[in-house]
């Protein structure tokens, strides 16, 4: 138990997927506008974290395995991660609009985040078991949301700030990306 | 080398992309929801890069966005003037809901440098509203229009442009009744109309006639000339301004040429159109 803590904390402060790993650096940069959508973007990356890292979990121990076809891992996880999107929005779609609009637009950008395949990737190269790996999942996605949500409330605050003309738009939140990495990293070594 | 691993990998990865096709195939089909035709048109019509500069999650969002009104036109800025003007193709008719016909801009005031009087010489900031909070304008006629082009600036469709006699003109053939110009007029006597409507009164001030003949030349003095004139009854007075209502005039032309101040104006089949 206490080992599933350290890891979910870990994931989330420690190891964090965008600022540490360089993971779904795209919506972070992309989707960091509002606060709002920047949270629904953090939300729906969570919960396809979670059902992923789950199915590829499965694919790969149940499946590919058995077959001697690890070295298909890349291909059968885009697959599955992929399929799983758009089964998940389709069914949000019909069975809770309010829900589909609050995460459904972003579902289609993240079929297409390395973070989610990077995850899966991980799950499988450190070994975990499947409850670390659910739990490895659900870190990284609060390690995301936090991050962009961050990132969010800073440039909403940059959008009336005297910034210098040459680094308005996207190259101040560069910057405010690489600080923000800086300052994650003074936590390193703590678990 | 065991030639087994080229067959299961083949058998493997062709059952679950298969399994997976069947899915979802089964689950669009079960899972159907209608949406509106034109979020599809606008989603085209985008450039695709789901780059985010929008401030939306992406181009299906700010697609949704367009349609649901809730996302100005000009909200894409890699698709530029192009993209906006087929942004507006798509959803023109149906922007202004309830009212079948083309909205265009009018300015309701014919205060040009000769008919309206000029208190002082602006010099600031050259912006309507800028004059506006000088003192309330440098025009003696408080509800005129300032000629400083707030409303050509604001037109995201090179529609308004500042004639040499100062005041604005409307370009029909390529307005799009945004109403970002209504929005922009610091005095508001921007409105939008159908297209087809020719004749306006080209006045909006609320002044006694004696104080009218002071500041415009062809200021609206309340005599009720038109009102009597009109067979429609399309035009009512409001306070001591004489009223279009636009729903009820037929064209016929019968109040412009009584109007002792020529305030009304009648457009001519296709003047603006043309070009």
């Amino acid at each position: 138990m206490e080992n599933l803590l350290l890891l979910f904390a870990g994931t989330v402060l420690i190891n964090n997927f965008v600022l540490a790993r360089f993971l779904g650096v795209c919506p972070y940069l992309g989707v960091s506008r509002q606060v709002d959508t920047a949270f629904g973007m953090g939300l729906a990356t969570t919960f396809v974290m979670v059902i992923a890292s789950v199915f590829t979990y499965l694919i790969y121990h149940l499946l590919l395995i058995p077959f001697g076809l690890e070295y298909l891992q890349i291909v059968a996880f885009i697959l599955v991660i992929s399929s799983l999107v758009q089964v998940v929005e389709l069914f949000m779609q019909k069975m809770s609009p309010s829900l589909y609009r609050a995460l459904g637009i972003f579902l289609p950008l993240i079929t297409t985040n390395c973070a989610i395949m990077g995850l899966a990737l991980l799950i499988i190269q450190e070994g975990y078991q499947f409850l670390e790996a659910l739990v490895f999942a659900l870190g990284a996605g609060v390690g995301f949301t936090l991050a962009i949500v961050l990132i969010a409330g800073i440039r909403e605050q940059l959008d009336i700030a005297d910034i210098p003309y040459a680094l308005r738009g996207g190259a101040i939140t560069l910057i405010i990306a690489g600080l923000m990495a800086l300052a994650f990293s003074g936590l390193a070594g703590v678990v | 080398m065991d030639v087994n691993i080229y067959l299961y990998g083949t058998v493997t990865m062709g059952a679950l992309g298969a399994i997976f096709a069947a899915i979802l195939v089964i689950v669009s089909r079960v899972f159907a929801v209608e949406t509106d035709p034109r979020v599809e048109q606008v989603e085209e019509a985008l450039p695709g890069a789901n780059c985010g500069a929008c401030g939306e999650a992406g181009c299906s969002s700010f697609a949704v966005g367009v349609v649901e009104g809730r996302v100005p036109l000009d909200g894409c800025p890699v698709g530029g003037a192009a993209l906006v003007e087929k942004l507006a193709e798509i959803m023109g008719e149906t922007s202004m809901l309830g009212n079948s016909e083309r909205q265009v801009a009018h300015v309701l005031c014919n205060g040009t440098r000769e008919n309206a009087v000029e208190l002082s010489r602006y010099e600031g900031i050259p912006t309507c509203v800028g004059a506006q909070n000088v003192g309330g304008g440098h025009k003696a006629c408080s509800y005129g229009c300032l000629g400083l082009g707030d409303c050509v600036r604001a037109c995201p469709f090179d529609a308004a442009e500042m004639d040499e006699d100062g005041i604005p003109r409307f370009n029909p053939a390529r307005c799009t009744g945004c109403g970002k110009c209504v929005e922009a007029c610091p005095r508001d006597i921007v409105v939008l109309t159908g297209v087809s409507r020719r004749n306006h009164i080209r006045c909006s001030a609320q002044l006694p006639a004696k104080e009218i003949r002071k500041v415009c030349k062809v200021g609206c003095i309340g005599c009720r000339q038109c009102v009597k004139a009109c067979p429609e009854e399309a035009i009512v007075m409001d306070g001591k301004l004489a009223k279009m209502q636009y729903d009820k005039c037929t064209h016929q032309n019968e109040c412009a040429p009584v109007c002792p101040m020529n305030t009304i104006q009648f457009i001519p089949e296709n003047e603006w159109v043309k070009e």
